[in-house]
């Protein structure tokens, strides 16, 4: 072949190759060859409570409605915020933030999606009589608008960059809805729970099981692969293990600790997991003796050992935590403050002996000046990994010398007894030296509820340098500086030891061999999963 | 007759007033509150406003007693309230579960009363033999046995290691009758053996009693064949009390139906009950005790019709 035949034949190659790939949509991460078809049967712990996407409380709701509708944001499988409905957007200042919108949206019954109706759903949630999250978005939102036909501004009143994770589909019950949605027909036919999701409402069952099926509209070209999904409703944990093992179920979630480790020795079934940002939390009520005292809530810090928790009562399904809150690889974590805790009961017993607390009476427990025993009153939530954990701390504390009273209730009796603590009036101590709880918020996000007064702050903490800190990161675009005031705002709070945090807790789900590209997100809402690029494959 | 009817009628209903005003009085004193119990442990920024708005909508905020007068008068006219957390009328919720339970039950009844009889009879008439003590050990077993074991048991041996029926769930019949079927045999399978197990005990002793009688003698004496004096004449005696005492198992049945409800997670009023429970869902929890309760009440009040016929002698008492 003589020299200007190759060179012809090499540009031709090299055009060929070029065209190849700018046709080929590429998507990372995205499977070689996905069998198209087939039903996913996903089992959720309950009925949907409501078919409200903003009201939606119950974790089982978000799942099924995040197959169903779409947001402007959500989170891909790197639990990054990308754009769902909004195709991108940008800071024009630290409160203003402009989204543009794809083209091309139609809802499920072939209705085109217009900026209009983006904004009407959005004002939708800032009204309290609709929306679970009015009152939080109303303080920080100050209006949605209209720029043009593909694109809306949000206007906040305060800065505040996390407010992208409450545009989330899930957790942030995003959900954009049609102009015709009503709570009173919604969910009992596919024409009154419209949406522009990758599924379509197909039936509910009360008490059985949720239908949806292929959307052939979706807008992200060729998917999603799967013909459906069917959600079957199954209470019990354990009836939803049984009904994956049998092979009637593919996924089921809210896996407890103890089955993870079990189930991932069983050939056929792979535990998807994720170490996203939840954990358990042991809240000290600041005001009420002895927890009022910073050295006796320091100290026990130092008396729990939470590897032994994490290994017995969370079956090694986690990730103790001996500093900062933010864990590790997530945005925020304070490495510096690693080792701050570690397990020393006669470090523990020292700063008690500091306090006023000594075994006075040679019998291993501790009294005070007054002779009165170190009394520490507990109340958690069970039976769940909450009472578990409470267990082991009740033992570790019970080691070096307190007398621990441990209160464990169902959930319908917890949750009023411990609102009820963070409304007593100022300076009233409540009836729990401890009381249970989870750690969530991703760049702590959902920390001024817990450090602001009002309904969240449970043990009444109160220190206005925390609070400005976190304001002060909350309202920083720059991710430098956001995520240095988020280790700034960590080193004051450990400093003032307002709790004891326990462990970083594993989420996970069971899913059969068969389900392929199913993702876990690592981040910290109704155990984030991604089902739309799932598909099915036997092999 | 009629006589009869009407004072067993009287007395039944009675007996649900006093059971729906008892339950209403209890649900009521559980603590907890349905409304701050429907979030998860996110910080949820649902306001104390709107938290009381809701229980003003569903009427939780009125005194007790005007809740109850207001829920009685209601219920009288079949409209339970509306559900805490589905917002769902609650008659429309539980009379979807009520032919699924009642599936169940009947599936038990087909799955374990024949089998208990024809046992009972079976080791009565073979008394003492080997045949006796191995029917009478295992139906003593399985009926020692609490219903949540037995159906974990029968899952995991015929649902999960033989793979021979479904573990669980629910497929509407008009989906699909095969499937809906298949996955009503272990759980009437299950609830069935218990009730077998009682039906065996009471048929072989009743049998045992009758066949003591002078009349089955004479029979014998007058030259009957065994087949004759044994079904015609000792079982038709022999199986009132069975009846009688399958009609009080209802009561028990319907309460083993929320264990086996729930192992095979067959949404009937047992699971129903369970969750609303767990949610402090007032109005769901008073719907489905009163449901299941006159239920219950009228079904014995039938079976009492019913050996009021068998025996003359009771109604005329």
């Amino acid at each position: 072949m003589d020299g200007r035949r190759l060179a012809r034949w090499v540009i031709l190659v090299a055009v060929f190759s070029l065209v190849v790939a700018t046709a080929v949509p590429s998507r990372a991460g995205a499977p070689a060859d996905p069998r198209r078809g087939g039903v996913l049967r996903y089992a959720i712990i309950g009925d949907p409570e409501n078919w409200t996407p903003h009201n939606v409380l119950q974790c089982q709701n978000q799942i099924v409605m995040a197959q169903i509708w779409s947001g402007l944001l959500k989170y891909n499988a790197k639990g990054e915020i990308v754009g769902d409905l909004a195709e991108s957007w940008q800071w024009q200042d630290n409160k203003t933030v402009v989204f543009r919108l794809r083209k091309g949206v139609k809802w499920h019954n072939g209705e085109p999606l217009t900026a209009e109706q983006v904004v009407q759903s959005e004002r939708h949630r800032l009204d309290p009589k609709e929306s679970v999250d009015a009152r939080f978005l109303g303080e920080n939102i100050d209006k949605w608008e209209v720029v043009s036909a593909d694109t809306v501004k949000l206007t906040l009143k305060r800065p505040n960059v996390t407010i992208l994770r409450w545009l989330t589909a899930v957790p942030g019950r995003a959900f954009v809805i049609h102009p015709k949605w009503d709570a009173k027909t919604a969910g009992r036919s596919a024409e009154a729970t419209l949406g522009t999701g990758p599924f379509k409402y197909k039936s509910y069952e009360p008490g059985a099981k949720v239908q949806v099926v292929r959307n052939p509209d979706y807008f992200v070209a060729g998917m999603p692969y799967l013909d459906g999904i069917d959600f079957p409703i199954i209470q019990d944990s354990q009836a939803r293990m049984t009904g994956l093992r049998s092979g009637q179920v593919d996924i089921y979630d809210d896996v407890d600790n103890t089955a993870a480790p079990v189930l991932r020795k069983e050939q056929g079934i792979n535990v998807v997991e994720g170490k996203g940002f939840y954990g358990a939390r042991l809240l000290f009520d600041l005001l009420r003796p002895p927890t009022n005292d910073v050295r006796v809530r320091r100290a026990l810090n130092f008396a729990i050992n939470r590897e032994m928790v994490v290994e017995a009562a969370l079956s090694g399904e986690g990730l103790p935590i001996w500093g900062g809150i933010v864990p590790p690889k997530h945005f925020g974590y304070a490495k510096e403050l690693d080792g701050y805790y570690s397990f020393d009961p006669k470090k523990a017993k020292a700063l008690l002996a500091e306090a006023g607390w000594k075994d006075t009476k040679g019998d291993g427990k501790l009294y005070n000046a007054a002779g009165q025993p170190l009394r520490i009153t507990y109340l958690t939530y069970g039976p769940d990994w909450w009472s578990r954990v409470a267990e082991m701390v009740q033992a570790n504390l019970t080691e070096i010398g307190a007398t621990v009273e441990l209160k464990v209730v169902p959930w319908a009796e917890f949750r009023p007894l411990r609102a009820k603590t963070a409304e007593l009036p100022e300076g009233t101590p409540g009836d729990w030296n401890i009381i249970g709880a989870t750690l969530w918020g991703l760049e702590l996000s959902d920390f001024p509820v817990y450090v602001m007064p009002g309904g969240y702050n449970f043990n009444r903490y109160n220190n206005p340098k925390v609070r400005d800190l976190l304001r002060e990161a909350l309202g920083t675009i720059d991710d430098g500086k956001r995520e240095d005031l988020l280790r700034q705002t960590q080193a004051a709070w450990i400093q003032d030891a307002p709790d004891i945090t326990v462990a970083w807790i594993n989420r996970s789900e069971i899913v059969r061999s068969r389900v392929k590209n199913f993702s876990h997100l690592n981040q910290d809402g109704c155990y984030g999963t991604l089902v739309s690029e799932t598909y099915l494959d036997p092999k | 007759m009629s006589g009869y009817v009407v004072k067993r009628v009287l007395v039944a209903l009675a007996l649900v007033w006093f059971i729906m005003t008892l339950v209403f009085f209890l649900v009521h004193s559980l603590p907890g509150d349905a409304i701050l119990a429907m979030g998860g442990d996110r910080p949820e920024t649902m306001s104390e406003e709107q938290r009381a708005a809701m229980r003003h909508e569903l009427g939780l905020d009125r005194p007790l007693y005007v809740q109850y007068a207001g829920w009685l008068v209601h219920a009288a006219y079949g409209d339970f309230g509306t559900s805490v957390s589905s917002k769902r009328p609650v008659l429309r919720d539980v009379l979807v579960c009520v032919p699924r339970t009642l599936e169940l039950a009947l599936g038990a009844l087909l799955c374990g009363l024949p089998l208990g009889i024809v046992a009972g009879i079976c080791t009565a008439l073979r008394r003492n033999s080997r045949t006796d003590v191995l029917v009478n050990g295992a139906f003593v077993v399985v009926g020692s046995l609490p219903v949540y074991i037995s159906g974990l048991v029968l899952l995991l041996v015929f649902g999960l290691y033989l793979g021979w029926v479904p573990t669980g769930g629910f497929v509407a019949i008009d989906e699909s009758l095969n499937a809906h079927l298949r996955l009503l045999i272990l759980p009437s399978l299950t609830l069935g053996l218990w009730l077998g197990a009682v039906a065996a005990r009471m048929t072989r002793h009743a049998m045992l009693e009758v066949l003591s009688q002078d009349y089955i003698r004479t029979a014998f004496s007058k030259g009957l064949a065994s087949s004759a004096v044994y079904y015609r004449h000792a079982l038709k005696n022999a199986l009132i009390p069975v009846v009688t005492a399958t009609g009080l198992q209802m009561g028990s049945l319907l309460g083993g139906a929320v264990l086996t409800e729930t192992v095979y997670t067959w949404p009937g009023l047992g699971l129903a009950f369970v969750a609303a429970v767990l949610r402090r869902d007032y109005p769901v929890i008073q719907g489905v005790v009163v449901i299941t309760v006159t239920g219950f009440v009228f079904t014995n009040l039938a079976v009492d019709l019913l050996v009021g016929w068998l025996d003359p002698r009771i109604s005329r008492d």
